[in-house]
């Protein structure tokens, strides 16, 4: 037992970590982002370049409230927001929920991976319809992705799955029909 | 039918779990249930006008809809007077109309506004709120033995914003060009301007672009008032999508021990296939709807092509394509007049069985078919667009998949006739408008089989064969449906009874009304008769139908009138009709086992039914009556079973409850 | 609104034969799974819209260079995913009762939305200042000239699909940061559930992004970039 709940603590720990990491990552880009700006823009002082350095630097800011709340929180005043109850941390039963954080950080891997993937095929000037299909599988499996772990879909009766998911594909599917039309309207424009 | 007979007991439940002791604590949080829901509200606004009581709302649902019918049929006279005498001067219309009907003479603008209003009322907020709205509000969680539905504030917030859609829809008609509101400020630069010489929009219940689209540059009818449809569609909308979801969620989730899915009354069947519908078509018309508004004030052109002129000017829209939104509109309009009929099926199929006193004949089979056509629905919406200039390879798919409708509509009227052969059928009034469903739906149906083909279609597309063609499936037979529902269930919901009498001298000329209606259409339509026109005076190759026009018009009178007797039994019946039993009509499902009528609060005094069998089950052999309620536990083994629940025995009763059971899904 | 014991007491029996949650799932999450799917037909019919008129058109206009346009958005799509991933976390900690957490990690989700939020209505602002309209192009904007150079038969639908759609997506993101404030506030008196289904409608929001960056974005890339 004891071991088991040491185990959550690292867990919740380690959570700490990450997600003060993330943050941290996102202010440094967006400190990056203005400072890159600042260096670029040839005139400063235009609005454009104004916005767009404040804006950086504000997102940036933002993104360090939770590492800054956390040092504050864990350095200094462990009390602080203890003493306003921790009604339920601890006696509820904790409701079971599949996934780790493992798991999760894995796809989210997965999906920045497509993405990448993705940006990628545009960058190198893929002909449009392979890019298209591509961009569309890519996107399906991300779809899916995203179904079956962030929204848990993996976890839940098969049965929920085969309610939901069949009558979207189908009606999804025959929104395709209106294609023929759509050609055909090319088609007719330019007979020449 | 098979696992009708087998019961099923809750203490397999128990069994589960192991233990007694937890059976009587599941007994207790049953009985504890409906208090967690929500309490009886006190004081009248939140008992009758924001009462979130799916009972209330049902019945809020109802009067909207009969409000709408009325407007709706007052409407359709008018057309009716002004196509059999026009020009006639209607000293009246110009008091509420002044610039509809300038010196009491109807504008041609005027009765095409009329049709757009009649049409709109009747499809969104008469047909569709009605029976889903209404009934199924009412008694989808009584009959699956529910305590509520399984969101009541959002099912609350689902009747008032259809309240507010039909207020936006009724607005419409007095914006544009009246004397009351008409050429405001707010009128002219917020809603897209006034036209003249018309009163509220004039594109039909399909609002087809690219007039509707370009505003009021389009001419008179165009301007404000297309906005507020518009508007008003997409309210409606959104609150049948919230109604939808909130259908789906307390059929699957609430129902009660025992009401497993092949128990439930067919009307459940068919308020769970509308849901689904128009969980499915809804929010494809709400993008449309989007787009629309988008077109006729962002500027875009989804669905306007170039080089359209008006007065001598060239529009700047260009690149869209009306085709586009005849494709949404009917995407969602196809499902959307099943969704129309087929609650009317449902408590057509309920009613049939209960006064034919047989139980429903192929309940499977009607379940199937059921389901075939909610599915078969969304495959066929091209058979409206046949000569849209679409693809015309794409039609011949439609036509046949239009075609293999008839199939499974088949098999529910054979199964309807098979649950009435050879029965003592007791003619009440409801029974007698459930077979006039059945009888207006045939003759509705067959001629949807001529305009599913694309090469009849296009002869007869846009005339009055059309017109009498929904009007008889969908329109009347479905109106013929809530009827039959209205007089059935009246005693439930206002704990008195109709008076028969009345209904009988209300359903005659209803009944033969509709057909000297709608029949003489169809060979107006055959003759060429076109659809929407305001006066057929100049064409003289239909003066030989002017004899069939007055016909139709005199029909239709009769039956409007008719209905007032409707209104009035409804009214007269409320306050002083005879007092009803807990269940007059001798039925079987959950909604007569209430222990008071009106049902309490939470529907069930506290304690939600088990259900040990399905829903038809009449002329039982060995029965102490000709029927058992749903509610009855079998004699013998599964009667043991029940009784056993508390000790956690029934050795025999898990085995039972495996075989009978499986397979629903 | 039910108690637990009644959840319970419905959890027991077989799954279909009623008396219990089918799918093992309360009211409030099946009703938003089933809110998801309508809403997610909303979008593919737009989609579709947006497919249709493009295919229709004679030529359509493909302005977004590489950088910055299209790294801009892909930083757009990163928050959102960030944002996603951030949310699971809090369902996660959710679950583990651990309310606290729970709240911090809404708190970095509904982060990761508002920055989704602000570039993207920079990026809004920077195209309608360049002369993008829902209706086509301003006259005489910056892009009016380029593209009347370079995409002489360029469908006027271009603007009308981008801000519809995006526009509709950003509504949607907007909501969702809104009602996971909502959550976040008075997570002490939020069940799971109630967490986990704001996790389903913002994982949604992210989902229906998946195919919008692709679509409009994607596919709309200038290969080759006039040189200003
Ligand atoms: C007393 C019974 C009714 C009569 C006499 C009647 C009469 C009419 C007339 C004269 C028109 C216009 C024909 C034209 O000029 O194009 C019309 C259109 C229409 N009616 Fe009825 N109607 C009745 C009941 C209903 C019902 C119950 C519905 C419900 C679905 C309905 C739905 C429609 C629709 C959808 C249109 C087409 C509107 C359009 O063209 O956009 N009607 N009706
Ligand atoms: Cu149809």
């Amino acid at each position: 037992m004891s071991t088991r709940f040491a185990s959550l603590g690292n867990l919740v720990k380690k959570q700490d970590l990450i997600l003060n990491a993330v943050c941290l990552l996102f202010a440094a880009a967006f400190v990056v982002m203005a400072l890159s700006n600042v260096r670029r823009a040839g005139n400063f002082f235009s609005i454009d370049s104004l916005f767009f350095t404040l804006v950086s630097l504000m997102l940036a800011g933002i993104f360090m409230i939770i590492p800054l709340m956390w040092a504050y929180e864990t350095g200094l005043l462990r009390n602080l927001f203890a003493a306003e109850g921790d009604d339920a941390v601890g006696e509820a039963v904790p409701v079971h929920f599949e996934g780790t954080t493992k798991l999760f950080l894995s796809i989210l891997g997965f999906l920045l991976l497509l993405t990448v993937i993705e940006v990628f095929l545009a960058y190198i000037q893929v002909p449009l319809a392979l890019m298209l299909t591509i961009l569309i599988g890519l996107s399906l499996i991300k779809a899916a992705l995203i179904l079956a772990y962030f929204m848990h879909l993996r976890y839940e009766r098969m049965s929920l799955v085969y309610t939901l998911i069949p009558m979207l594909v189908i009606c999804i599917c025959l929104l395709f029909i209106f294609f023929p039309d759509s050609f055909r309207i090319f088609n007719l424009r330019n007979y020449r | 039918m098979e696992e009708a007979t087998t019961p099923i007991e809750p203490s397999a439940a128990a069994t589960e779990v192991g233990a007694a002791g937890t059976d009587a604590h599941a007994e207790a949080a049953a009985a504890h249930a409906p208090h967690g829901h929500h309490g009886p509200p006190t004081g009248f606004i939140r008992k009758y006008i924001f009462s979130i009581d799916h009972k209330v709302i049902g019945i809020q649902y109802l009067l909207l809809a009969i409000f709408a019918a009325f407007t709706g049929m007052f409407m359709s006279v008018l057309m009716r007077l002004n196509l059999t005498w026009p020009g006639h001067k209607w000293t009246i219309l110009e008091t509420i109309f002044p610039l509809g009907a300038p010196g009491g003479v109807m504008t041609p603008e005027f009765y095409l506004s009329l049709v757009t209003m009649h049409g709109t009322m009747m499809v969104f907020f008469v047909l569709t709120t009605a029976p889903q709205g209404g009934f199924g509000n009412y008694f989808l969680p009584i009959q699956v033995g529910a305590e509520d539905m399984a969101f009541p504030v959002l099912n609350m917030l689902s009747f008032w914003v259809t309240l507010v859609g039909l207020l936006v829809l009724i607005s419409a008609i007095f914006v544009e060009g009246s004397t009351i509101v008409g050429n405001t400020d707010f009128v002219n630069n917020f809603l897209g301007g006034g036209g003249t010489g018309t009163l509220g929009p004039i594109g039909g219940w399909t609002g087809y672009p690219p007039l509707s689209a370009l505003g009021k540059v389009a001419g008179p009818g165009q301007g404000a008032g297309a906005t507020l449809w518009i508007t008003s569609i997409a309210i409606f909308c959104i609150a049948s999508l919230l109604g939808a979801l909130n259908f789906i969620t307390t059929l699957l989730n609430m129902r009660t021990r025992g009401m497993s899915l092949m128990r439930m009354p067919l009307t459940c069947w068919s308020w769970f296939t509308t849901a689904i519908l128009a969980l499915l078509a809804f929010p494809v018309l709400l993008a449309a709807g989007v787009l629309l508004l988008l077109d006729r004030h962002a500027g875009t052109s989804f669905f306007i092509p170039g080089g359209l002129v008006f007065n001598d000017v060239v529009q700047a829209h260009k690149g869209g394509s009306p085709i586009l939104w005849q494709h949404l509109f009917w995407f969602f309009g196809h499902p959307e007049v099943y969704i129309a009929i087929l609650p009317g099926m449902g408590a057509t199929s309920h009613i049939l069985s209960t006064f034919a006193r047989k139980p429903v004949f192929g309940y499977r089979a009607m379940v199937f078919a059921m389901f075939a056509i909610g599915l078969l629905g969304f495959f066929v919406w091209g058979h409206h667009m046949f000569i849209s200039g679409m693809d015309p390879r794409t039609s011949i798919a439609f036509s046949v998949l239009t075609l293999s409708i008839g199939v499974p509509s088949a098999i529910k009227t054979f199964n309807w006739l098979g649950t009435l052969w050879g029965a003592k059928i007791r003619f009440t009034v409801p029974m007698m408008f459930a077979i006039g469903f059945v009888s207006l739906f045939v003759a509705g149906g067959i001629t949807g089989l001529v305009l599913g083909q694309t090469s009849l279609d296009l002869f007869i597309h846009d005339g009055y064969f059309v017109l009498a063609h929904f009007h008889l499936v969908m329109g009347v037979a479905a109106i013929f449906g809530m009827f039959a529902g209205v007089y059935f269930w009246f005693p439930k919901m206002f704990g008195r009874m109709m008076s028969e009498r009345l209904g009988q001298l209300h359903f005659w000329p209803t009944f033969i009304g509709v057909y000297c209606i709608f029949v003489p259409m169809h060979i107006m339509g055959i003759v060429g008769m076109p659809r929407r026109y305001a006066s057929f005076q100049e064409y003289d190759f239909l003066r030989p139908l002017d004899p069939l026009v007055l016909l139709v018009t005199i029909a239709a009178i009769v039956t409007a009138a008719a209905q007032f007797i409707f209104l009035f039994n409804f009214i007269w019946s409320i306050f002083k009709g005879k007092r009803a039993s807990g269940n007059p009509w001798e039925a079987t499902t959950l909604e007569w086992v209430t222990p008071t009528t009106p049902p309490p609060h939470d529907n069930f005094g506290g304690h939600l039914p088990t259900v040990y069998r399905g829903p038809y089950e009449f002329a039982v052999p060995d029965a102490p009556e000709d029927y058992v309620m749903q509610t009855t536990p079998d004699a013998g083994e599964g009667n043991v079973a029940a009784a056993g629940a508390g000790q956690g025995s029934g050795q025999g009763v898990q085995g039972s409850s495996g075989n009978g059971h499986n397979g629903q899904h | 609104m039910t108690t637990h014991a009644h959840t319970a007491e419905r959890l027991t029996a077989d799954d279909w034969s009623g008396g219990t949650f089918p799918y093992h799932i309360g009211h409030k999450k099946l009703g938003m799974w089933l809110f998801i799917v309508s809403d997610a037909l909303t979008f593919s019919a737009l989609l579709i819209g947006y497919s249709y008129v493009r295919v229709s058109s004679d030529q359509w206009a493909t302005p977004f260079a590489f950088s910055p346009s299209i790294l801009f958005s892909t930083s757009m799509t990163l928050c959102l995913l960030a944002s996603s991933f951030t949310m699971v976390m809090a369902v996660a900690a959710s679950a583990r009762r651990d309310r606290r957490k729970a709240r911090r990690w809404i708190g970095a989700t509904m982060l990761g939305g508002l920055t989704f939020l602000a570039l993207h209505i920079y990026e809004w602002l920077h195209l309608i200042e360049e002369g993008l309209r829902p209706f086509g192009l301003a006259q005489g904007s910056a892009f009016a000239k380029e593209w009347t150079e370079r995409w002489p038969q360029a469908s006027p639908l271009f603007g009308a699909t981008f801000f519809a759609i995006t526009g509709l997506h950003m509504f949607h993101v907007l909501t969702g940061v809104i009602y996971l404030g909502y959550i976040a506030l008075r997570i002490r008196r939020k069940t799971h559930e109630d967490v986990e289904i704001s996790g389903l409608y913002w994982h949604f929001v992210d989902l229906v992004w998946m195919f919008v960056f692709p679509l409009i974005y994607l596919l709309s890339v200038d290969f080759h970039p006039a040189v200003h």
